[in-house]
């Protein structure tokens, strides 16, 4: 049986395989401020999230309220305090 | 990528803006001049796709309600199949699934905070594209093989179906252990001589974890396009070779995916980029 190539784009599996996580990937939920404007990266990646990811992602979709997030100043907020606090809030809703 | 705006309550209290419109990104190319791709933009509209451009660079986009898109089929053939068509005239990074930028101006900021990463990871991948290559074999008559051929199996094997009376508990352990070990020197020993017939038409390889048990070698080849004829030859000498024992799944052409390795964090005020090229 002689082997044939098949083109790129024709398993799922395949595709799955390369255009999850591999290429130019940008680390999701990490603040980000580009010419003065405040922006943030999404994780539209999970496939099968943990539940902490699950709500997170939950968030930013609006399906779920944000829980006493703290109002923020744009060009103010340290990206890290911003991950921690968001965080936090998916722990109240969960709780 | 989505501006906190659009999905903070706080900056934009109602949920009108889920009609918001961004650009979702497919990869990075080099391009001068503008171009068109055709009205095949992720999410079913038919939005064309184009690109966006920064000092000789471009990002291939395609206007996309802001929404997160999910890894369905859908989506993701929508994704790789605009890069597989732009990579039919030009070298592409390809952009990971899910990118989304709130305008065009995000996308220009985002190509000049990461210029030098992408110009040079881009001249490494120029006249470059990825195949994949995955082998399987039946485990079951590779261990009846093995019964057959394997001294040492044979013989505890042997011992243990002729013994009577006594456990056979730790003989039939012993086996075990012997069996794996037997398999993996097998499939080490298929995968050295894969490689060995491959290697030297290929730039770059990258073995990926196999998936199942019925796969031994899970691998993605960088390969010169003008070398593209004779790697196929080479994997259809090998096919060939091992006909009955392996059985061999070959795809491509594909985007670079397993060879760019550009991961972006993004801070406040300032863009780090770590850029490899393997």
């Amino acid at each position: 049986m002689a082997v044939e190539r098949a083109p790129g784009g024709t398993s799922l599996i395949d595709v799955l395989d390369r255009v999850l996580d591999k290429g130019i990937v940008i680390d999701a939920w990490v603040r980000i401020s580009l010419v003065g404007i405040d922006l943030i990266t999404i994780e539209a990646r999970v496939v099968v999230a943990s539940i902490d990811t699950y709500l997170k992602y939950a968030e930013a979709v609006g399906l779920t309220p944000a829980v006493s997030r703290p109002a923020l100043t744009p060009g103010a907020a340290e990206p890290l305090e911003d991950e921690t606090r968001r965080r936090t809030n998916v722990d109240v809703e969960r709780g | 990528m989505i501006t906190e705006k659009q999905i903070s309550p706080e900056a934009e209290p109602s949920h009108a803006d889920a009609a918001a419109e961004g650009k979702y990104v497919y990869c990075i190319i080099e391009a001068a001049e503008p171009r068109s791709f055709g009205p095949m933009g992720i999410g079913g509209r038919g939005d064309e796709v184009y690109t966006v451009h920064h000092k000789g660079l471009a990002a291939v986009v395609s206007n996309t309600p802001i929404v997160v898109y999910d890894p369905t089929r859908e989506n993701v053939f929508a994704h790789e199949q605009v890069n597989e068509t732009v990579m039919r005239e030009f070298t592409v990074l390809p952009m990971a699934f899910g990118a989304l930028f709130r305008t065009e101006e995000d996308i220009i900021e985002l190509m000049r905070g990461t210029y030098d990463a992408l110009r040079d990871v881009l001249a490494k991948m120029e006249g470059k594209v990825e195949f994949g290559l995955k082998v399987n074999w039946d485990r079951d008559r590779v261990i009846a093989e093995l019964e057959q051929e394997n001294e040492e199996i044979r013989h505890l094997k042997e011992q243990i179906t002729s013994r009577t009376t006594g456990s056979t508990y730790f003989a039939r352990m012993q086996l075990g252990r012997l069996v794996e070990t037997a398999l993996t020197d097998q499939a080490d020993a298929y995968i050295r001589e894969v490689y060995s017939v491959l290697r030297d038409t290929a730039v770059a390889s990258r073995a990926n974890k196999p998936i199942g048990d019925r796969m031994i070698m899970n691998a993605a080849f960088l390969i010169e396009r003008e070398r593209e004829a004779e790697f196929d030859q080479k994997v259809k000498e090998v096919a060939a070779k091992y006909e009955g024992k392996l059985s061999f799944k070959y795809t491509g052409p594909w985007p670079p995916y397993n060879f760019v390795h550009i991961r972006l964090k993004l801070e406040r005020g300032e863009g780090t980029t770590e850029a490899i090229a393997r």
